[in-house]
């Protein structure tokens, strides 16, 4: 069964329709990597996946829940999905620990041991263990993007979201953010990722999917999309970024 | 979210409504207190004396007609023209405030006989040798008091030496503009002008007083009759027993003593105990108001923040209306107007606060408002990301960050409130700015008081925001 699932899936902002209709299934453990130009329509497609934009038209089915049902509680869907921005956008009012052990606390009502237990080794597992108590505001780009990963795994998500997670780091960076995406993708998660980094689309995903025009203009393994690739439009997007 | 679904004009009534029931006025039955509006200012008839006693001729002729009489009352001091909004309404059961019995004032009120004889009088600066007589105002510039014989008497000259007219609420503040050159001259019951300078005005009765104006105690139209014959039985016997002459005596007399006038400290000195009266009544009632408007403008903040179009609008139509209208024409609405509406009678501590609980609302909702505006759409995103709940995600990641954007302008608007409860004066509130009048009115040194009362505004201001720099600097360190 698939794990996550789009169907006819359509998104408008006001007049201008970005989303014309995709049809996408992820299975379970499946890395799909979305490229495309900018104004494809690849980042809003992401965020439809957990319903942060109202969808207009289709279906968004995880894990068998159709999210676009009024009476379906979209909040327990999205404990399982974690979602990392381009901005991080972690809580700078919070430590490092308060960040993210805020949803496990509130939703799982851990008590504060067992939220620092968990805090240091999910921080661990980012190589973040000893800025658990400092603010964002000390944290450099690519530490900030590590500990919103962290962030995003500690409700314990099967799915895991990533809205072009390296594109606001300085190039030094970059490195040590994909290192922690790897590792996750080894461990068997399921994920779909919007990025630029054609590296690591090429290295990690099991698919990718090629965006342009509110479409998905053509799907495949990396090696038939990089090598082989069946449209002009596919051909003229990888000349100019590879 | 109590009440989301009222409109602001509801929530209006149900706040005046509600406070109403907190704090019952008893309105007066058969033997009970009757409240008796006066003037604040306006010796010899009325005045704080350096005991802060209310004396003078009318307070004293009516404890000496409510002793007579056997009945029991509470003295409520405000602007005349305040008093006789307030008598009107119903506020008050009678007014005395050397209130003379006009045809016009009649046909609102039912008056008693007359208790005191006095016409207005035309007075000018002590060395003004110009102006002898009415005809000698022409092109003049004529200082009055609003509602009062005297401004009558400036309309009537005005018909044949067109004069410019200033108008005033209180006495005090109508002298010092002819002492100030502002106007040239005043026009003022007689007895009052007299023994205002006698007590060391620099001014000087330039005509003879009009005669046939007299002064009588009023209840509003058919209300309190017994009030009424109760007055006049009184004044009756105190004329009979030589009580009357005694207080008339007391003020008007040869000798009263004259004001104490020792300079800038010495005033400081002698009033510094009532000064900090009036700055505790300032700061309670800011600070109950402004308590108040933090947490309704949160919410009718919260409003506009929310995704409901619903709210949204219920929020712009309280911050419209609100904002819309000026502070003292709100204060007399919830004195005045509300209270009648609804048949109620409150305090005016109670309709002050309310008043200024509802203009600051506004101003505080719109900062909220725009605080959350202020806050990363992405912080709202990540929370709700998570699966937290939307009032989750605002109480514990919007909302904390929202307040330290909006603190800056909160402490403005604390600011802004606390120098707004001295417009609530209007409305017979004694803060700092009309214990500032009152020591005038007894006084006459209105510079030296008005530096004293700003310098106090100033230093408490000053005091306060310091410590809500200090407050917002330990807020802000972790962001």
């Amino acid at each position: 069964m698939a794990k996550l699932k789009t169907e006819q899936l359509k998104k408008s902002f006001g007049d201008l329709e970005v989303l014309k209709g995709l049809d996408l299934e992820v299975k379970e453990g499946e890395i799909v990597v979305i490229i495309g130009p900018s104004g494809s329509g690849k980042s809003t497609f992401l965020r439809c996946m957990n319903l942060l934009e109202e969808v207009n038209g289709g279906k968004v089915i995880v894990d068998g829940h159709d999210l676009t049902d009024p009476s379906q509680n979209i909040n327990n869907v999205r404990e399982n999905i974690g979602m990392v921005f381009q901005q991080f956008n972690l809580f700078p009012h919070l430590s490092v620990t308060d960040n993210i052990t805020l949803a496990p606390k509130q939703l799982k009502k851990l008590s504060n041991s067992e939220g620092k237990e968990l805090s240091l080794k999910l921080l661990k597992s980012v190589g973040m263990e000893d800025k658990a108590e400092v603010y964002p505001s000390s944290l450099s780009g690519g530490q900030k993007q590590r500990v919103a990963i962290a962030r995003a795994l500690a409700m314990d998500p099967d799915i895991m979201l990533f809205d072009e997670p390296t594109s606001a780091l300085d190039p030094e960076m970059v490195g040590e953010v994909l290192a922690v995406m790897k590792r996750l993708a080894q461990e068997g998660m399921t994920m779909v990722v919007v990025t630029h980094e054609m590296g690591f689309a090429r290295e990690m995903a099991d698919r990718v999917i090629f965006m342009d025009g509110g479409y998905i203009v053509e799907t495949g393994t990396p090696e038939e999309i990089f090598s082989t690739p069946k449209h002009e439009r596919t051909r003229d997007f990888l000349d100019k970024v590879l | 979210m109590i009440r989301k679904s009222k409109g602001s004009i509801g929530l209006f009534a149900v706040v005046a409504f509600v406070a109403a029931l907190l704090f019952p006025m008893p309105v007066s039955a058969e033997g009970e207190s009757y409240i008796i509006a006066t003037d604040v200012t306006y010796a010899p008839f009325e005045f704080q004396n350096e005991e802060d006693e209310y004396v003078g001729i009318d307070i004293d002729i009516l404890e000496a007609i409510a002793e007579d009489q056997g009945f029991e009352y509470e003295l409520r001091p405000m602007n005349f023209s305040a008093g006789l909004q307030a008598l009107e309404t119903n506020q008050v059961d009678g007014m005395i405030a050397g209130m003379s019995i006009t045809p016009e004032r009649e046909e609102a009120f039912d008056f008693s006989e007359p208790y005191f004889d006095a016409g207005p009088v035309v007075a000018v600066q002590e060395d003004n040798e110009e102006i002898q007589s009415y005809a000698d105002l022409e092109g003049k510039t004529v200082a009055v008091k609003v509602g009062t014989v005297g401004a009558e008497l400036a309309e009537e000259i005005n018909q044949d030496y067109p004069i410019e007219i200033n108008q005033f609420e209180d006495s005090a503040t109508m002298y010092e503009d002819v002492l100030a050159g502002h106007s040239d001259a005043a026009i003022e019951d007689y007895p009052v002008m007299a023994y205002a300078i006698q007590q060391g005005l620099a001014l000087r009765l330039s005509t003879e007083p009009e005669s046939g104006s007299s002064y009588g105690f009023a209840v509003n139209k058919e209300q309190n009759p017994e009030l009424l014959e109760m007055f006049n039985a009184g004044l009756v016997n105190i004329m009979e027993d030589g009580t009357y002459d005694e207080i008339v005596e007391r003020y008007l007399g040869e000798s009263p003593e004259a004001a104490a006038n020792n300079g800038f400290f010495g005033l400081l000195e002698r009033n510094f105990g009532r000064l900090m009266t009036g700055l505790v009544r300032t700061l309670i009632l800011t600070l109950v108001s402004f308590a108040i408007a933090l947490l309704a403008g949160t919410i009718i903040g919260l409003f506009s923040a929310t995704p409901s179009k619903a709210l949204n609008i219920i929020a712009d139509i309280y911050v419209t209306i609100l904002r819309g209208i000026p502070l003292i024409v709100l204060a007399f609405f919830m004195y005045f107007t509300v209270p009648q509406l609804l048949g109620i009678q409150i305090t005016a501590f109670m309709a002050g606060v309310i008043t200024l609980s509802l203009n600051t609302t506004a101003y505080v909702a719109e900062q909220v408002r725009g605080g959350i505006a202020a806050v990363e759409k992405g912080q709202l995103e990540a929370a709700r990301s998570l699966g937290l709940p939307y009032g989750v995600s605002m109480r514990k990641v919007v909302i904390p960050q929202a307040i330290k954007i909006m603190i800056p302008s909160l402490i403005n608007q604390f600011v802004i409130t606390l120098k707004d409860t001295s417009i609530l004066s209007v409305i017979g509130i004694v803060e700092l700015t009309q214990t500032g009048r009152i020591i005038i009115a007894r006084s006459y040194q209105s510079s030296s008081m008005w530096i004293i009362v700003g310098l106090i505004y100033l230093i408490i201001i000053t005091l306060l925001t310091k410590l809500s720099n200090l407050i917002e600097r330990r807020l802000v360190k972790n962001g």
